[in-house]
């Protein structure tokens, strides 16, 4: 079968480049060393060691706001008790008493980012608050934290929060003691990864404090906190600061920034390099003769021959993607396949580049020129990408803040549309990757929050692919060799 | 016989260079046909026109009763290129197997005949070494030998013996008169004209993209008019021969040769030399090499060769 006997020539050549070889062993050691990790579920009680500090800080945190906030609040956790013993103590049952301590009445909170404590004397006058007193509703902070993190506006708690005003600002807040439970409740899953089964509030004994009995369920293990240990337990990476993490993060963390993003982009832009050879190769002079006079049409040799191209980054990813998909499946017990997903996706972004690179080998026959071509077609997207992020960013913003034309808007938007979505299929590959998280572990990534449409990212850049493909084989069929 | 090649009035004009000026030519069934003609002739291009390589600019050509330019009709043509370079990550086995899989050989076929095609061209105790580590007579050889494997009906060859040692050659001159026996049509370009004169039944000869001679070997060889002549005794009766209008010179060994007037017979000399009471020991018409042929041929006509067509400017258009 011919397609098969070319496509068997590619991995014949690509086999004899040893730098695929290169990678691949490369791919393989990293493997190797992810087979090395451990990773310890983190005990329950020493979590609550973790939500003591962590609870204050957390409360302005949901959806990812810009600032964030400690809230003059103490939080402390007593009376401890297992419930229900589990191997991994994801699986176990727990109960616990939360007391909080809410601080001074109207000092509300702390921000890292922005100089916003409300009536503090030391503060007030900085620059970036317009006037902080008028936010001086004297509310308990605690019930402040709760009615902020009830506030589904984003926009308006954001207002509230940097001193700018807007509804919850000028409002007088109350809350009631099922939306305080609910906190409690929201704030353990959404945070610190516990899912919570009953929440009460014990009748309150002092104004500023307020106590809660706490009853955990069983968790999903991937949403837990882990510890991790390299080379089989010889270096725990908590003692050298780093602290435990979500399962499901961990994967993604390694699946989408090192093998989506730096692996991804070395093996493209080697890709580039090593198939930017293939095309020009074969139609050398004395190479092409014989082939052209076997029984093939000429589109079929230089279709098949782009086929063989592609193969070279299948066969890499398979091998990448494959095997540290494998590794961290063994050590981990997350089997959900999804990020094997990266493998045909990997190569269908270089199918957008690889057509191009086809295309500048068929009408010069250099190798140089195919390579140095594709890759300035490639850093092309790329900084085409981050100006329409920039620019979509400038959209954004109400009209009389914005700092570009509206022509140059629909100029972008224009380019966004024609242009073949490389940014677009490695933010669908981000997104697939998302899925070894939970739900609440994703909302709390931004890239959670991107909006991308598959059908333009394959349609588009497919269009491309077969137009370059296709222009190449006109080309190709006229030309004398 | 029926014609396997045959070409109408073939042009083919590279931008400003006309590299085939209508050329009419036709090879038949088990021929074996040999093109000569300097570099830049048009040889190669007349072939890649046959195998599709290279568009035509206007006239006809045939290939096996059909036009060129279809795949399906090249499973049926085996060809070595001139200058050729194998993809050099295959050994020579998985080259041939390659091809055969392009032609669409089976698996078992290939098995059988790929070792036994390079061991007929030499090569089967290298067969499973990388190309890049063969001699150029070795990847001549492959060459050929990728050029039979499918037992093609018509073989162009380009060169066949370049680079070849003269055991070779003459194994590759044997493996062509193989083929022939076994009905193929063979159809080389060589400059070795010695080469040719062994294999080929007929030759043209080209210049400047025309084909200004063709026919058999005898038939380019032979000079016509012209007698070698040798008798006993020895002493030629020159200045008779003479008067009567024929041209004498003594040539090596003692034999005249002698040079017919227009519309005339040597048997006006072979009574003259009765008559005197010579006895003739040695009368045959002179031949000529075809390198004498072609040597004669290239310098009675214009040049050809792309040096020739840089400086003259009337080549171009």
């Amino acid at each position: 079968m011919t397609p098969l006997a070319i496509l068997k020539d590619s991995i014949r050549e690509n086999r004899d480049s040893k730098i695929l070889l290169v990678l691949m062993i490369l791919s393989l050691l990293f493997s190797f060393f992810l087979l090395s990790m451990s990773f310890e579920p983190v005990s329950f009680d020493k979590m609550l060691v973790k939500t003591d500090e962590v609870l204050p800080l957390e409360v302005g945190n949901r959806a990812k706001f810009a600032n964030f906030q400690k809230f003059n609040f103490q939080a402390k956790t007593t009376d401890f008790q297992t419930i229900e013993a589990a191997r991994n103590p994801a699986n176990g049952k727990y109960k616990f008493r939360l007391t909080i301590e809410s601080g001074q009445k109207g000092r509300i909170y702390r921000s890292f980012a922005g100089p916003i404590i409300k009536d503090d004397p030391e503060l007030e006058n900085l620059p970036n608050v317009k006037d902080p007193k008028e936010k001086s509703t004297g509310e308990d902070p605690f019930v402040v934290a709760v009615y902020l993190w009830n506030t589904d506006k984003t926009g308006e708690r954001n207002k509230f929060l940097t001193g700018f005003g807007g509804d919850a600002a000028n409002q007088k807040i109350s809350i009631t003691p099922e939306q305080m439970m609910n906190w409690v409740k929201e704030i353990y899953d959404f945070h610190l990864n516990t899912k919570i089964d009953k929440v009460t509030l014990l009748p309150q004994t002092k104004p500023n404090e307020y106590v809660f009995e706490v009853e955990t369920g069983k968790s999903a293990p991937r949403q837990w906190p882990h510890g991790i240990q390299l080379f089989f337990g010889g270096v725990d990476l908590e003692k050298i600061g780093f602290p435990p993490i979500a399962l499901g993060q961990l994967v993604y963390i390694i699946q989408n920034y090192l093998i989506n993003g730096f692996g991804a982009a070395v093996a493209i832009l080697l890709g580039i390099i090593i198939t930017s050879f293939f095309i020009p190769n074969m139609l050398r002079k004395g190479t092409i003769d014989i082939l052209l006079s076997k029984p093939l049409t000429r589109s079929a040799l230089l279709v098949y021959k782009f086929l063989g191209g592609l193969f070279f980054m299948f066969l890499f990813s398979l091998v990448a993607v494959g095997t540290v998909y494998l590794a961290l499946a063994i050590r981990t017990g997350l089997w959900n396949p999804a990020p094997l997903l990266l493998i045909p996706l990997l190569t269908y972004s270089f199918a957008v580049l690889y057509s191009v690179s086809t295309l500048v080998a068929v009408l010069t026959r250099n190798a140089t020129a195919a390579m140095l071509v594709t890759l300035v077609f490639s850093a092309l997207l790329w900084v085409l990408s981050v100006v329409y992020n920039r620019i979509e960013a400038d959209k954004k913003r109400p009209v009389e803040e914005q700092a570009l034309s509206p022509r140059i808007h629909l100029v972008a938007d224009i380019a966004d549309k024609i242009l073949p979505k490389t940014r677009d299929l490695d933010l669908i590959s981000t997104k697939i990757l998302m899925g070894m998280m939970t739900e609440t572990d994703q909302k709390k990534m931004r890239e959670s929050q991107l909006n991308v449409s598959w059908e333009a990212a394959f349609g588009v850049s497919g269009l491309y692919i077969v137009g370059f493909v296709g222009l190449s084989c006109w080309i190709f069929s006229r030309k004398n060799f | 016989m029926a014609n396997v090649i045959e070409t109408e009035g073939l042009v083919k004009v590279y931008k400003q260079v006309q590299a085939l000026k209508g050329v009419s030519l036709s090879v038949k069934k088990g021929e074996v046909f040999g093109l000569l003609g300097q570099n830049g002739a048009g040889k190669t291009t007349l072939i890649k026109i046959l195998l599709g390589i290279v568009k035509k600019t206007a006239g006809e050509a045939a290939l096996l009763g059909q036009r060129v330019g279809p795949a399906e009709i090249r499973k049926r043509v085996g060809y070595l290129p001139e200058d050729h370079r194998f993809p050099e990550y295959h050994t020579g086995y998985s080259l041939m197997d390659f091809y055969g899989e392009l032609y669409k050989m089976g698996v078992n076929d290939r098995k059988k005949k790929i070792p036994e095609i390079l061991e007929q061209v030499g090569i089967a105790g290298r067969m499973h070494s990388k190309i890049r580590t063969y001699s150029k007579g070795m990847k001549q050889r492959l060459g050929v030998a990728q050029a039979i494997l499918h037992n093609p009906e018509v073989i162009f060859l380009d060169e066949p013996t370049d680079g070849v040692d003269p055991v070779g050659r003459r194994e590759i001159r044997e493996m062509i008169e193989q083929r022939k026996k076994n009905g193929a049509t063979v159809f080389v370009n060589s400059h070795l004209l010695g080469e040719i004169e062994l294999m080929c039944d007929r030759v043209a000869v080209m210049q400047r993209g025309s084909l200004v001679r063709v026919g058999t070997v005898d038939e380019l060889t032979k000079k016509r008019n012209t007698y070698v002549i040798g008798t006993a005794p020895v002493n030629f009766p020159i200045e008779s021969v003479r008067q009567a209008g024929y041209a004498v010179k003594l040539v090596e060994g003692g034999r005249y040769e002698v040079e017919l007037p227009e519309n005339q017979t040597i048997d006006p000399v072979l009574e003259i030399l009765h008559t005197k009471g010579f006895r003739l020991r040695h009368l045959v018409e002179k031949k000529q090499t075809l390198e004498d042929v072609f040597i004669s041929m290239i310098e009675s006509s214009e040049p050809g060769v792309d040096r020739a067509r840089k400086n003259r400017g009337e080549e171009r258009l």
